[in-house]
């Protein structure tokens, strides 16, 4: 096809978009802005930002700080103006459509900032039935610590660089997903998260626990039967057999969390049985609601499922005092490679060339779940996902088309490196923070918990020798620790110049 | 048998004025175990409280409140007041949403509340980007803060109080911040300008200066017309653009004079006037000079001779 047929099909593909939003526009008898909104991000979503992303470079103007138009100070005249808006728009062609439609969204972009969120009635996008919400967002640590690592919000194509408040969230599956707003928490938590917000105090406390976590139902490679393919098993660790040991330490971590003010407490993955979570709720009780840890975040223990033909791998978030805010349960189940010895005598003799080290596959029997439950706190719209949720390529998709940008994560594994890049890139997609805490099975090691923060320098894994058996986020000593390091750095580079003189 | 103070509406009645730490211990036990007279004292004492405060707090203020509210419908006192009085259970929760949500938001509508509570800060953030009119580094803005007049009256802005600040500013587009390389620049915001217009640095400023001007320049002025210039671009009262378009106008004639007539002698300190002794007829003004302002300067350096 010739260049200039290849512009005329691209053309048309976007004249089908702007038609589309025209008849949608025609057809919006009130317009509010978060209907508004959602019809304009979709068409830039579907028709992509190329075209008025040159037009703009051409006009000296920079997609970041895109010129808004100007509404009328008093809200009641609002609806008006957009109803004018939308009428010059409809009357606009080609790129000048274009170039309008995106000052719009931007302008709404602030005009939606005002409004009570979320709008009760889904909005469907250009594209298909799928309908929408639009959600605020809220990367409060990347907005605290100052623009840190190029994110999605300031790079080239991206409706993300125009818009800085918001984000239109689908609430239909996607892909068999679903992303779900929880709302319904208490309204002193809330406030007492947000005082806490306004005053910079907000600490994380990472703990791997010092207790080798041993279960009984760890089923034995050895033993698993297998071909010269290998073989495969399920594996349920529904109990823990050195449960007095973990008894006494948890109360230890629960009085260091409030002794050192912690806002969020995570534990690691399936490490929670039955037994531990009653004494957790338990002390937590006795802290009452202006208690310290203000959040807690464990993973329990599988537990069977309802119909008791699965099992459930769950993480619980409580608050202050002991109360449910919510349980997630992760969406990716586990399948381990482990390699073992052929010398077992129920293998089938093979020959010579049979007799090597085979794969053994161990595999979670759980029911997965189907939701990324996001709660917009103060310090960020949280996101709880399980170990392998948070590397699982497709999920990924699903994370990055939510409005979370805070990911609080409990986490099984031996090895960290996925759950690091994926951090990175939900940071620059999202502009997300992302905590995690690790710990392999009983005493072997794995590597350690982390925090990605969207700043330079902002991967930070747990050093047992540095940071003691468990791994604490502080912002205001990240803070202070940084304006120390740029004294330090004025100080050589003020004694550079004087020797230099 | 007396009331404890908590269930006794005369002394809930007395909670309207007090700081907000005073209230909050009475808060969930009248939920729990208030008579409904003590409910609906509470609940015009949150509603007097709740006026005030929306009108004149800080982000935190509202906050404070809310969270004081808060304690009448969360947890355990909540779920007894939802069972006992569901009407004041409801009104409660009417209060808290709308202080919570005062507290919370960024926009234009709640840029007094956010600057209010910087103590200051804020509006010299952005005096100095009004200044400069171009992007400044953070840096730099640090440095500009702590090295302020009033720098000995407040502790010194550190690095974490700043950022604080700037995150602030910045939700509610007061700035805008962005990276330049490894330095972090800060510019002022679309909600940032519109306020250095109506506040910072208002129209009328610039309408007056430039009279001032004129003024100096030996222009005649209309007083009446330079009021309704200076009250058109947004003087705070018709009342003060009246006064200085009279007083302006006054000026531009005594200078105008003076550049026609041989001059007299004058001493620097004749234009260090205290209040109500103006020379030259001046003297029934009721205008103040700006402290540590230089009326001779005015003239000096437009040629005219001031003998000290």
């Amino acid at each position: 096809m010739e260049a200039g047929d290849r512009e005329n099909a691209g053309l048309v593909t976007v004249e089908k978009w702007r038609k589309r939003l025209r008849q949608r526009l025609k057809n919006v008898s009130w317009p509010l802005p978060e209907t508004l909104f959602v019809l304009l991000w979709s068409f830039f979503k579907e028709s992509g930002v190329r075209r008025i992303e040159n037009l703009l470079t051409s006009l000296g103007e920079h997609s970041l700080y895109v010129e808004l138009f100007k509404l009328p100070e008093e809200k009641k005249f609002h609806k008006e103006a957009l109803k004018q808006g939308v009428a010059s728009l409809l009357g606009l062609r080609g790129l000048d459509f274009d170039l309008a439609a995106v000052r719009w969204l931007a302008t709404l972009d602030r005009v939606v900032l005002k409004n009570r969120q979320p709008e009760p009635t889904p909005i469907r996008g250009l594209y298909g039935d799928r309908r929408f919400r639009v959600y605020r967002r809220n990367p409060f640590l990347a907005g605290v610590l100052g623009p840190g690592p190029a994110s999605e919000g300031e790079q080239s194509r991206t409706i993300e660089a125009v818009l800085r408040h918001n984000k239109a969230v689908s609430v239909d599956e996607l892909q068999d997903y679903r992303i779900e707003s929880y709302e319904d928490w208490d309204p002193n938590l809330r406030h007492r998260l947000q005082f806490a917000c306004g005053e910079g105090h907000f600490k994380v406390l990472l703990c791997p626990l010092k207790t080798p976590v041993t279960y009984p139902d760890l089923p034995d490679l050895g033993s698993i039967p297998r071909s010269a393919g290998g073989g495969a098993a399920f594996f349920h660790l529904r109990q823990i057999s050195n449960e007095v040991e973990l008894l006494t330490e948890l109360p230890e971590v629960l009085a260091f969390a409030r002794d050192q003010s912690v806002t969020l407490l995570i534990l690691p993955e399936l490490c929670i049985s039955d037994r531990s979570e009653e004494e957790i709720r338990r002390i937590l009780g006795t802290h009452g609601q202006d208690g310290y840890p203000t959040l807690t975040l464990f993973g329990r223990c599988h537990r069977r499922n309802a119909a008791g033909n699965l099992d459930l791998n769950e993480a619980v978030l409580l608050g202050p005092d002991g109360s449910d805010i919510l349980q997630y349960r992760k969406q990716t189940r586990y399948t381990g490679r482990h390699v073992v010895a052929w010398d077992d005598d129920t293998q089938q003799d093979e020959g010579e060339f049979s007799r090597k080290p085979v794969p053994i596959y161990l595999e979670e029997q759980i029911e997965l779940g189907d939701r990324l439950l996001v709660v917009d706190f103060p310090f960020g719209n949280l996101a709880p996902l399980i170990c392998l949720d948070l590397l699982h390529i497709e999920l990924g998709d699903i994370l990055r088309q939510s409005h979370a940008d805070l990911f609080a994560v409990p986490s099984l594994s031996e090895t960290t490196g996925a759950h690091r890049s994926s951090a990175t890139r939900l940071m620059i997609s999202n502009r997300a923070s992302t905590f995690v805490t690790n710990r392999w099975i009983e005493n072997r090691p794995g590597e350690p918990s982390f925090y990605r923060i969207p700043v330079e320098k902002g991967m930070r894994q747990h050093q047992a020798q540095e940071d003691g058996p468990y791994l604490l986020f502080c912002l205001e000593a990240f803070l202070n620790a940084r304006q120390q390091e740029r004294e330090e750095e004025d100080k050589r580079r003020v004694d550079s110049q004087v020797r230099v003189n | 048998m007396s009331l404890t103070p908590s269930l006794d509406p005369a002394f809930l009645s007395d909670l309207d004025g007090v700081p907000v730490d005073e209230v909050s211990p009475h808060v969930e036990t009248v939920a729990r175990e208030g008579s409904p007279a003590a409910l609906k004292t509470l609940t015009g004492v949150f509603l007097d409280r709740a006026l005030h405060v929306l009108r004149s707090g800080s982000r935190r203020d509202l906050l404070e409140e809310a969270l004081a509210v808060s304690r009448g419908i969360s947890g355990e006192a909540g779920r007894l007041l939802r069972q006992r009085d569901p009407a004041t259970y409801g009104a409660w929760t009417a209060l808290d949403n709308l202080l919570g949500e005062a507290g919370r938001r960024s926009d234009q509508d709640a840029v007094p509340s956010i600057l209010k509570g910087t103590q200051g800060l804020g509006l010299r953030v952005l005096e100095i980007l009004a200044k400069e009119d171009k992007p400044v580094r953070r840096a730099r803005i640090r440095e500009t803060l702590n090295s302020l007049p009033d720098r000995t009256e407040r502790p010194e802005v550190t690095e974490s109080h700043l950022s604080h600040l700037l995150y602030n500013l910045e939700e509610a587009d007061l700035v805008v911040r962005f990276r330049q390389g490894k330095e972090v620049h800060v510019q002022l915001g679309s909600a940032g300008k519109d306020l250095v217009k109506t506040t910072v640095c208002p129209g009328w400023v610039d309408n007056l200066l430039g009279a001032m001007e004129r003024a100096i320049r030996g222009e005649q002025l209309d007083r009446t017309k330079l009021a309704d210039e200076i009250f058109k671009a947004g003087a705070p009262s018709q009342l003060v653009a009246e006064k200085l378009g009279t007083a302006l106008a006054q000026v531009a004639a005594k200078l105008s004079d003076l550049g026609q007539t041989p001059r007299q002698p004058r001493s620097a300190s004749d234009y260090d006037h205290p209040r109500g002794s103006r020379p030259d007829g001046l003297s029934n003004l009721d205008i103040s000079p700006r402290a540590g302002y230089d009326w001779g300067h005015a003239h000096r350096s437009h040629g005219l001779e001031v003998q000290g």
